[in-house]
């Protein structure tokens, strides 16, 4: 009887508290609800901090005009604007609704573009557009400063057109506008859009390739020992790297690749702190002798035509730092990038890859460009855009020669590199004691009479074994990551592997 | 038996876990076309069909794109003839119109189609004029930019005719603009008087509303300045009243009300006093109150950054010739007084007297400051605060000083 009572009481008390919960709860939530809305402050227009989501090259090529002198800091607002303009529209294209539009098309404008979308929209129509160079000249702007009209010339445009999510037509586009933009409140909004006639002078031409002297011939893939796949930032450490490089100038080798990863780099906006770091670790190279292959966009995989825009900016300010260097033998555009075929779509893929060996030719006319295909299959692809076919062989080095002759059969005279090539010494449960550092020292062997007796250069994986793989490299697969650990030519205490003799310098 | 259904069904299921078969596409390698519509340029008002003739009978899909976006069409087949009706959404846009014939994602045709405005039906007119204010004198201008567009609200072409007039006082001018960069602009330039310019526009039949701007005066030029004053003597109580010529700028016009005119006053030590007023129909106003003691004033006005007047002089006489000085029995209370003014009546309340304090040595111990009352000013040196002595004073009204030694008990 009296537990029964002490039950009541506790039950009774805890209701009690929970009521109080409750109602407390719901009071804050009604106060968070009528605090919610936009900032006051966003009626003013004034500076917001937006990530990047599109940042096409826009070149001003003139802006003297025939009406006021135009500001450097309204040029600066314009350029935004029209970016913005382009940039809801093309969201609104690929999705077909309106969002966003009103605040960079007027009324007049917008209606046309609504008509368009209507029309899509009832049709399944579906467009994924991407611009990826504006060269705009002013025309006129008005004396009270809220009038502009500009022509922007050869617009470089990238179209896919899908009906009910089927891709139906791909194609490139470099038409010129008329473009008439209104100052209300604030935004710079399209007015009037009219395509007109292609400027006859055209400046997009195509730079051509000019010959460069450095040739890659024998040498690693690099990262060193106790930062695999995270070289830059808090881990970079150019005392490691200086004795690293010395070991591998000791071994006679030529060449270096290196690995820049897309976003802990910092995306669009290039991280300067890490680039420098990039530009020692290339100074260091120089000063041992060494040519380094840069391989972009590691860890990258999305290729969404949205993205591309960001993906050249971040390119662009890479490629404008190092071109000039001496260390410096080829741009990898991508490491693999056939291995997102299946789940990104092939047609995807490829004109990323397209895209981007375009903008890098235009940016460094000297530098040898190429792609880190994961086999010699793959290598087929894009063997007209690449300066050298690079591809990487982890198959049984009996198939090698077969595998070779056919890719060189394809590769229309262009040099070939073996990219990365090598065999884990790794012994241990998840293989059942199966490799050993004996095995590697056979694989060196056969396939370096392979290679020299083809004479192909070679950049094999990698000079050291790692403790440590990240997850993002090959999986949480046990078998996996512990296979990835153990194909350097050195251990991880710097002790030299059997098959380090075999490997001998390119002559 | 059963176990055959069994069997059955899961190879059922087995075949259809398989991957989806893509369909088959026919070879359209081959397939050829020709575009049978010659006509490339068009106007917004035509309804716009592109023909092609095939080898093969197929769907090709036509691709459209224009300045504001991409749409793609099918066609309506006629044994080996495609058509294709442009909608209206895309021919009624001017400018290129860049069309691709598509086969299984591969272009097998493409071509640009011009499309441009209607010239004469019912076209629409945006004006826009600014700055709305200007000042006289014909070196400011408004610009007025006109964007004409045709019933579809595309700019109309190159070369377009806009007719402006604009107004001011008795004089209309007319002038024809031409279109240039989607829009036709002028700047029309003030005149040399204020007033107000009404402008219009004209294309083809549609007229433009009002437009209005404003012609301020320019600034101003110089001026001068002139007083007024009760009478000319020093005491401390009467205003003067400073006034301007009234201020007009190089083009005779009379500056804008609220213009502020500094006025700055020099005093025969070299004290610089200030007031300022503002200008009602280009006169401004502004007073001071008359020195306590003979003066000199040289009185020059500004307005700031524009314009000056040529400084004045003023003089102020002495009103105040002499006054008494009256001590107590134990020379405690000193009464300084009556001070008669220029018609020997009491100096109206207020005038400031003053008073320093030394010792026998000649240093300073006090200032007292009082103010007449009734023509009269008292000052009492507390028993408790100077101890008996000699002090030498030095009393000072109205611009007049006296010193005395006095002995106090």
């Amino acid at each position: 009887m009296k537990i029964n009572k002490t039950i009541y009481r506790a039950l009774l008390l805890l209701s009690f508290v929970a009521l109080n919960g409750l109602v407390l709860i719901g009071i804050s939530a009604i106060l968070a609800y009528l605090n919610t809305g936009a900032e006051r402050t966003s009626i003013l227009h004034i500076e917001q901090n937006f990530e990047e989501t599109y940042t096409p090259k826009i070149i001003w090529y003139n802006t003297t005009n025939e009406g006021r002198e135009i500001e450097d800091q309204t040029l600066q607002t314009i350029e935004e604007d029209y970016k913005n303009a382009w940039n809801v529209r093309n969201i609104a294209l690929a999705s077909n609704n309106m969002y966003g539009v009103d605040d960079f098309f007027t009324t007049s404008a917008r209606a046309k573009l609504d008509s368009i979308i209507k029309l899509n929209a009832k049709n399944g129509i579906t467009l994924v557009t991407t611009s990826i160079q504006h060269n705009p000249t002013i025309d006129f702007y008005s004396a009270d400063g809220k009038l502009v009209v500009f022509t922007d010339n050869n617009v470089e445009q990238y179209n896919e057109v899908y009906s009910n999510n089927n891709l139906i037509s791909t194609f490139y586009s470099t038409p010129s506008y008329k473009v008439m933009m209104l100052l209300e409140d604030g935004f710079w909004r399209i007015r009037h859009l009219v395509e007109i006639n292609k400027d006859t002078k055209n400046n997009t031409v195509q730079p051509t390739k000019q010959q460069h002297n450095k040739t890659i011939a024998s040498g690693v893939n690099y990262y060193p020992k106790n930062t695999p796949w995270d070289m830059f930032g808090q881990t970079f450490n150019s005392k490691i790297i200086e004795k690293d490089f010395a070991l591998i100038q000791e071994l006679k080798l030529n060449t270096i690749r290196i690995f820049v990863p897309y976003e802990t780099f910092g995306k669009a906006t290039v991280d300067q702190k890490k680039l420098m770091q990039l530009k020692q670790t290339l100074d260091i190279a120089e000063k041992h002798k060494l040519n380094v292959i840069v391989t972009l966009f590691d860890f990258y995989g999305n290729y969404d035509v949205q993205d591309w825009t960001l993906n050249h900016r971040h390119a662009e300010q890479i490629v404008n730092t190092l071109k000039e260097h001496p260390a410096l033998v080829a741009w990898d555009i991508k490491n693999e990038p056939d291995l997102d075929f299946e789940s990104r779509g092939k047609l995807k893929v490829i004109a990323w890859l397209k895209e981007m060996i375009k903008n890098i030719r235009k940016w460094d006319t000297k530098t040898d460009i190429t792609i880190g295909w994961s086999s010699t299959e793959a290598a087929e692809n894009l063997v007209d855009e690449v300066d050298i076919i690079s591809f990487h062989y982890y198959k049984e080095p009996k198939d090698f020669l077969k595998s070779f002759s056919l890719l060189k059969s394809k590769a229309k005279g262009k040099d070939l590199v073996l990219q990365e090539y090598g065999y884990s010494s790794y012994s241990g449960f998840w293989n059942l004691y199966t490799g050993s550092k004996d095995e590697q020292a056979n694989y060196y062997k056969e396939m370096q009479l392979y290679i020299e007796q083809e004479n192909i250069p070679f950049v094999l994986w990698t000079l050291y074994d790692f403790e440590t793989i990240p997850t993002a490299v090959v999986g949480r697969l046990p078998w996996r990551k512990n296979q990835q650990k153990h194909f350097g030519l050195y251990t991880t205490d710097g002790q030299p592997k059997e098959a380090l003799k075999y490997i001998k310098p390119k002559k | 038996m059963k176990n055959y259904i069994y069997i059955i069904l899961l190879f059922l299921f087995c075949i259809s876990c398989g991957k989806k078969e893509t369909p088959k596409k026919q070879n359209t390698k081959n397939v050829a076309f020709t575009l049978i519509t010659s006509k490339k340029n068009y106007t917004v008002s035509d309804s716009i069909s592109l023909e092609f003739s095939t080898n093969q009978q197929n769907n090709a899909i036509l691709v459209l794109k224009n300045a504001y976006g991409i749409t793609a069409i099918k066609p309506k087949l006629n044994s080996t003839k495609l058509t294709y009706k442009i909608p209206s959404n895309f021919t009624k846009i001017v400018g290129n119109l860049k069309w691709l014939l598509v086969l299984d994602n591969s272009t097998k045709l493409q071509g640009t189609l011009n499309i441009t405005p209607e010239t004469n039906n019912y076209p629409k007119l945006e004006t826009y004029l600014g700055p709305r204010s200007i000042v006289a004198g014909g070196k400011d201008f408004s610009m007025l930019v006109n964007a004409p567009t045709d019933r579809f609200d595309n700019p109309l072409q190159t070369g377009t005719k806009v007719a402006i007039k604009h107004q001011f006082k008795k004089e209309v001018i007319t002038d024809t603009l031409r279109v240039k960069n989607l829009v036709a602009w002028t700047n029309i330039f003030s005149p040399q008087k204020t007033g107000r310019i009404l402008i219009t526009s004209l294309v083809d039949s549609t007229k433009s509303k009002e437009l209005t701007t404003v012609i301020l005066p320019d600034n101003a030029s110089n001026f001068t300045v002139d007083y007024s004053r009760n009478h000319k003597y020093a005491d401390g109580n009467q205003i003067i009243t400073f006034t301007t010529s009234t201020i007009k700028d190089n083009h005779g016009n009379v500056v804008s009300d609220g213009t502020l005119v500094l006025f700055t006053v020099k005093d025969s030590m070299g004290n610089l006093l200030q007031t300022n007023g503002t200008t009602i129909n280009g006169v401004a106003i502004a007073k001071l109150l008359h020195p306590s003691k003979k003066e000199s004033w040289t009185v020059t006005a500004y307005v700031t950054g524009a314009a000056k007047s040529d400084p004045i002089m003023v003089d102020f006489s002495s009103a105040i010739k002499d006054y008494k000085i009256q001590l107590s029995t134990n020379n405690r209370i000193i009464t300084i007084g009556p001070i008669e003014s220029f018609m020997q009546q009491f100096v109206p309340d207020g005038l400031t007297v003053t008073v320093c304090i030394y010792t026998k040595d000649g240093k300073l111990l006090n200032t007292i400051k009082t103010t007449s009352l009734k023509g009269i000013a008292k000052f009492n040196f507390d028993e408790n605060f100077y101890k008996e002595g000699t002090y030498n004073i030095k009393i000072e009204a109205a611009g007049i000083i006296k010193n005395k030694v006095i002995m106090l008990k």
